[in-house]
């Protein structure tokens, strides 16, 4: 029979259609719109927010669920497929101890960081094991090749679900330490593998991200965004749009004008385009209306009138000498220049006398987006408490100001809340127009107001990796001692400032090492485009010149005939000491790394030795463990942790710290939990919530297990104290015969005292709750001149990464085999996490060097979504093989440092490296395409030829 | 004001489809969604109404008979890279199938919906604001195609993968239009304008498609930036027919419509003959890879084909 169903008028709007839906056996009864789609249908109507959406085009396998057990890619299915059949969500696959199973599996495994792919990879991964039991690795890989993660890499995944299907797996990960200190047997948490606290959540689809909250009497908005790169906005006229029945307030420029940005130095942004746009894309106007539709519905109704400007597309466009600028302080530069570096140490002359080889290599890098799988998303609501926010946000505090001056309102009366957030990776650490505008139209219209972006605006948000041009010169004398490094860059930096101050030096500054050298020096210049601007992004501003540098070394050694291990492995920076800029060397495990991937890939046996087509390549990097100097100017400490204990004998930690998917609410805990001698259960974690914690500076330049970290250690010290001052008055045992382990006290003799909760009674039964404030400032360091403290960091990671590849002569088309990297990340305090960040780290390597790019036309982004934008799957994705080395730093919290973004960096140069060692060419622009490669051999055939 | 809402009308016999598409001229079929949906969101399919026909069992089965193959328009493209007969006859069937956008859309993606996939361009595959800010391009009501800065032609690309194949396997379809079965060659469903890309009207359902069965060889590549999710952009099918000396090329994504040549070893020359035809291709600028790219893979790909069948 043909569906003939009562069709009902709904606010003369909508014409709906009643149907009966089983979903996780259970059975509903529902209006829905004909045309929608069944991810709409579970996440607004049912409010079953565990299916995700990441792409709204079913390229991303987010939204996977299944209708009659056939995984099905919700956000392009017609919810009306649907009826009739046996919808099941992540939320029914949980309560089945068989399909749940895997969920566990995918906690055990450390397979979930942010966890927004989670639910339909889990979908896709069951419905994939269910019907093939015999199923081998690569059959998995296959499987969820349409389920994009952007955190893990795909290791771990492939790792819980080849458990699940019985396949045995051998782990190949592992820990080299450098310390003799017999201290570290004694950890009673530390450097214990630990799933993340909330992972269950997240497997199971209960963790809340910023869209998943249900707000009362919600408003939705909506931009109206310019259609042209650069134009005078000569009038608006909302008229008709404002008189469509549930369309409450429409803002505009003129009511926002007030200018800001990340940095203090470049204030030059506004929340909606004031009097001209500057990027395709860019808030011209937001409706706030009852629903998305009406949204829709009054954008069209907007009229808008431009004058069209001339438009600045390229560096090239932009350091033209002109008198039109995108903004008026480039006037200085007479071209749209926003930011010039210029930095020379040593004595230039003498290391060109000395250098026996000069190699140099320019390098065009596009932009590159970080592809988190969770949208920009936030509602904001007024209250009492002033203006609150939930938002997806990797730095709440610096949004927290940002809200408090666009929209004039003191400090005390603006609330930032971090939910669970989908991915960062440096995409949310701005404060976002979309987050000032949601907060402006609450307080308008006092009804909660919320945005979600959907994929192509998150690209149009973008603030990702610069397009850049950068040259590298290196010099080295016969023996392969670099004499001299020299960079010339030009970055890409769109619309408006972000980060881009910081790239500008940290593209030169992170030259400065992990090599010793006599000189180094550059000139660095960051132009505004009419394009969407650049930020920060994982490994932010170092990893396009350190691509350029390891290649450039590469090309040295190849000169030198000298292996480019040995090359690198004579060249590189002791630990305790200064490098030409100043910056301080603690611990630095670059060497013992390096070592590690060359055992491992039998780098002696085989490089050089391997058949055409077929090669390796290594290279270094390395990377700041947090920023020294805060953003924004302030002897405030870095980061703060309080730590509350009461009589149930639980420890609340609160600490502005936020957890974007790298594990900071877990490893917070084990730290306090190992100074404290108990059970990390005993700590609950409230975070990244400006009303209830402690201010940290967020999630960026990999500061928070470093600086949050030993803000957490000095609270559990302040807090033992507190306990052990307490045990000792009531039991007259002086403190220091007094030790705490597993939950228990003893004396030094080991004689018990009192267990944990007992002592808890002991301690409150004296002076009550206690609340303790634990912080870390960072020492003061660096040189005295202008830029000095770019790139300045208490402690540095270093990284060696080696990678295997195949090309086919013939086509170019090539395949990464393996990647073996070595990180130096002080102490892994927990191994399972920093694991994933550097499989994660080299995956999105791979991503850069391979496939993915910003591509433009006449300054519309061409690039907007994740089919074009290619990230690459589980099937593009090689084996990789991570080992942690361990220099144990002496100012880290238990000796760790960052290791988040350092692995980027050599990860791209040594696939280049790889390719160039396979079929003899070098790429000089990234992504390196198939069809890259393929010019590049047919030019080098010609060239032996003639 | 009101909002066109596409409605949804679910068909569950062959004959019902057929009076539906009467009834309702501005209707679409669709089955897997998988292509129709992502193009009816970005609004480069409207129609006033959906037909699903995936409930529809006479178009889902695969039938063997002594001279063909026939798989019903709705059968998926997981089964043609997991039913046996296809396996073990037509692997490269089977091979083409399995290289198509995901595992999880090969299981709702068809046949049928494949072979009449929308053309696709970077210019034309964009959401409607993208669309409205650059001016539209001739596919979406606009003047002039700004692929290539300006020409009146449409150069959309043919995006199917089993096209090509299935034109060099000399495949028919089974079409029923108005009330009126009919065979038409696989070819002569594609007419080679970018805008219009099929001859197919919207009352035309395919019911099932026809393989005859041949002893060749075949090969195929395929060319994409990564091993998943990506569409085409370049598919390659040769067939040879040892008894004839009769060579098939089918070529998709490079040009409006799958490409189907035909050539006799004995003809001998090989390279001039695909150096003739490569030119006429209507391959542009409009894809990860560019046209010259694509072009050179082509023709290396189709010689290294032939010196490996001739020697």
């Amino acid at each position: 029979m043909v569906d003939d169903p009562s069709v009902m008028e709904y606010k003369k709007i909508k014409i709906m259609i009643s149907v009966n839906l089983n979903i996780n056996n259970k059975e509903y009864e529902l209006l829905i719109q004909q045309d929608e789609m069944l991810s709409y249908t579970l996440r607004e109507r049912l409010q079953l927010k565990g299916t995700k959406t990441g792409c709204d085009q079913g390229s991303c396998g987010a939204c996977t669920v299944w209708i009659d057990n056939t995984p099905f890619l919700s956000c392009i299915t017609p919810t009306m497929k649907a009826v009739g059949k046996k919808v099941t969500t992540i939320e029914g696959i949980t309560e089945i101890p068989d399909y749940n199973h895997l969920q566990q599996l995918f906690v055990k495994y450390g397979a979930i960081q942010c966890g927004y792919c989670t639910p339909g990879m889990v979908m896709t991964a069951l419905a994939f094991v269910k019907n093939n039991p015999n199923c081998t690795i690569e059959d998995i890989k296959d499987a969820i090749s349409g389920n994009l993660c952007r955190c893990t890499g795909y290791k771990k995944i492939i790792d819980a679900i080849a458990e699940y299907a019985g396949i045995r797996r051998d782990k190949n990960s592992k820990i080299i330490s450098l310390s003799n200190s017999a201290q570290e047997n004694h950890f009673n948490e530390i450097g214990k593998s630990t799933p993340y606290i909330e992972a269950y959540k997240k497997a199971t689809g209960t963790a809340d991200y910023a869209d998943d909250y249900i707000f009362k009497n919600v408003l939705h908005c909506k931009f109206l965004r310019s259609p042209y790169p650069h134009a005078k906005i000569i009038s608006i006229d909302t008229t008709e749009a404002l008189s469509i029945e549930g369309v409450k307030y429409i803002v505009t420029g003129k009511e926002l004008p007030c200018k800001f940005g990340v940095l203090p130095i470049s204030q030059d942004e506004t929340a909606l385009a004031v009097d001209k746009v500057r990027y395709v894309g860019e808030i011209v106007a937001a409706v706030a209306a009852e629903t998305e539709e009406l949204c829709e519905q009054a954008i069209q109704k907007i009229k808008v009138e431009y004058e069209l400007l001339p438009a600045f597309l390229t560096i090239e466009d932009s350091l033209k000498e002109t008198d039109c600028f995108i903004h008026d302080h480039s006037q200085k530069y007479k071209c749209n220049i926003h930011k010039t570096a210029d930095i020379k140490i040593g004595n230039k002359d003498d290391a060109e006398k000395n250098s026996d080889v000069v190699q140099s290599m320019e390098v065009d890098f596009e932009g590159i987006n970080h592809g988190f799988t969770e949208p920009h998303a936030c509602t904001a609501w007024y209250d009492e408490k002033g203006i609150n926010i939930i938002t997806a946000t990797q730095v709440p505090h610096y949004l927290h100001r940002t809200i408090s001056k666009v929209l004039n309102l003191p400090l005390h009366k603006v609330r930032v809340i971090k939910p669970y957030v989908g991915g960062g990776f440096g995409g949310k650490s701005d404060p976002f127009p979309h987050e000032i505008i949601a907060c402006y139209l609450a307080m308008k219209t006092n009804r909660p107001v919320r945005v979600k972006l959907s994929r192509e605006e998150v690209f149009l948000t973008n603030h990702g990796r610069h397009p850049s041009k950068i040259k590298i010169s290196i010099g080295a004398d016969r023996s392969g001692n670099i004499q001299f490094i020299d960079g010339e860059m030009k970055i890409d930096g769109g619309a408006y400032g972000s980060f881009g101050v910081v790239t500008t030096y940290y593209n030169g500054s992170l030259l400065q090492g992990p090599y010793a050298t006599k000189y180094y020096g550059y000139h660095s210049t960051r132009v505004y485009t009419n394009k969407p601007q650049c930020g920060a992004m994982r490994g932010h501003g170092g990893v396009n010149a350190r691509f350029v540098a390891e290649c450039v070394i590469d090309e040295i050694a190849h000169q030198l005939n000298m292996d480019p291990c040995e090359l690198r492995l004579k060249n590189i920076l002791p630990s305790n000491t200064l490098t030409l800029g100043q910056f301080r060397i603690t611990s630095n495990g670059l060497k013992e790394a390096l070592l590690a991937v060359m055992e491992e890939s039998k780098w002696k046996e085989r490089y050089g030795k391997l058949p055409y087509g077929h090669g390796l390549g290594v290279a270094c990097g390395w990377y700041i463990s947090g920023s020294l100097l805060p953003i924004i100017w302030n002897e405030y400490p870095q980061s703060v942790v309080h730590l509350k204990l009461d009589f149930d004998g639980r420890i609340l930690l609160t600490s502005g710290a936020s957890d974007i998917g790298q594990g900071t609410d877990t490893v917070l805990p084990i730290i306090a939990a190992e100074v404290l001698g108990i059970n990390k259960d005993y700590i609950q974690c409230v975070m990244a919530d400006t009303l209830l914690t402690p201010v940290d500076l967020g999630s960026y330049s990999s500061r928070v297990t470093f600086m949050a970290g030993n803000a957490t250690k000095a609270a559990a010290e302040k807090l033992k104290d507190e306990i052990l001052n307490c045990i000792s008055k009531r039991k007259e045992i002086h403190k220091s015969n007094i030790r705490i382990k597993n939950n228990s006290f003893y004396t030094n003799n080991g004689e018990k005292i009192c267990d944990w909760q007992e002592a808890v009674d002991i301690t409150l039964s004296q002076r009550g709750a206690i609340s303790v404030s634990g912080w870390y400032i960072s020492p003061k360091l660096g040189g005295d001149y202008k830029g000095a403290g770019a790139g300045l960091s208490p402690s540095y990671s270093f990284c060696a990464v080696i990678a295997e590849v195949k090309v086919n002569p013939d086509t170019g088309e090539y395949k990464v085999l393996n990647i073996w990297g070595a990180h130096d990340c002080g102490k892994a305090l927990n191994p399972l996490a920093v694991e994933g960040q550097l499989e994660g780290s080299w995956h999105m390597g791979l991503g850069q060097a391979t496939t993915e790019q910003m591509q433009y036309h006449n300054g519309h982004l061409l690039t907007n979504n994740f089919l074009d934008y290619k990230i690459p799957t589980s099937l593009d994705t090689p084996d990789i093989h991570a080992t942690i080395v361990e220099s144990n730093d002496p100012e880290g919290p238990f000796g760790a440092k960052e290791c988040g973004e350092g692995a980027i960096h050599p990860s791209i140069p040594a696939i280049a490296n790889a390719i160039y060692d396979a079929v003899g060419v070098r790429i000089n622009s990234l992504p390196i395409t198939y069809e890259k490669v393929y010019h590049a051999i047919q030019k080098n055939k010609i060239k032996d030829i003639l | 004001m009101s909002v066109k809402h596409t409605k949804y009308l679910i068909a569950n016999s062959v004959n019902e489809t057929i009076e539906l598409l009467q009834q309702y001229t501005d209707a679409k079929i669709i089955s897997g969604g998988t292509d129709l949906i992502f193009n009816y969101k970005q609004k480069n399919a409207n129609a006033s109404h959906f037909i699903d026909i995936s409930n529809v069992t006479d178009l889902k089965k695969i039938t063997i008979t002594e001279n063909e193959l026939i798989v019903g328009a709705c059968v998926t493209l997981e089964e043609l890279t997991s039913n046996d007969f296809i396996q073990s006859h037509f692997p490269v069937i089977s091979e083409a199938a399995k290289e198509i956008a995901t595992p999880v859309i090969r299981k709702n993606a068809t046949i049928a919906g494949n072979l009449l996939c929308d053309n696709r361009c970077v210019f034309y595959n964009q959401s409607e604001w993208w669309k409205e800010s650059i001016g539209k391009c001739l596919k979406c009501g606009g003047d002039v195609c700004i692929a290539t800065g300006g020409k009146k032609k449409c150069f959309s690309k043919s995006s199917s993968d089993l096209a090509p194949l299935l034109l060099v396997c000399d495949a028919y379809v089974t079409v029923i239009s108005h009330q009126t079965k009919k065979s038409i060659p696989l070819k002569d469903i594609y007419t080679g304008d970018g805008l219009q890309p099929h001859t197919l009207n919207n009352s035309d359902l395919i019911v099932s498609v026809h393989i005859p069965l041949t002893q060749r060889k075949y090969f195929f590549y395929k060319l994409r930036a990564r091993r998943s999710i990506d569409f085409s952009s370049l598919t390659l099918v040769l067939s040879f027919e040892d008894k004839t000396g009769m060579l098939k090329i089918g070529i998709g994504a490079v040009d409006p419509q799958p490409i189907l040549w035909t050539y006799s070893v004995s003809e001998n020359n090989f390279e001039t003959f695909i150096q003739s035809k490569i030119k006429k291709i209507g391959i542009v600028d409009n894809d990860f890879f560019s046209r010259d790219y694509r072009k050179n893979l082509l023709q290396n790909k189709l010689s290294d084909w032939y010196r490996n069948i001739v020697g």
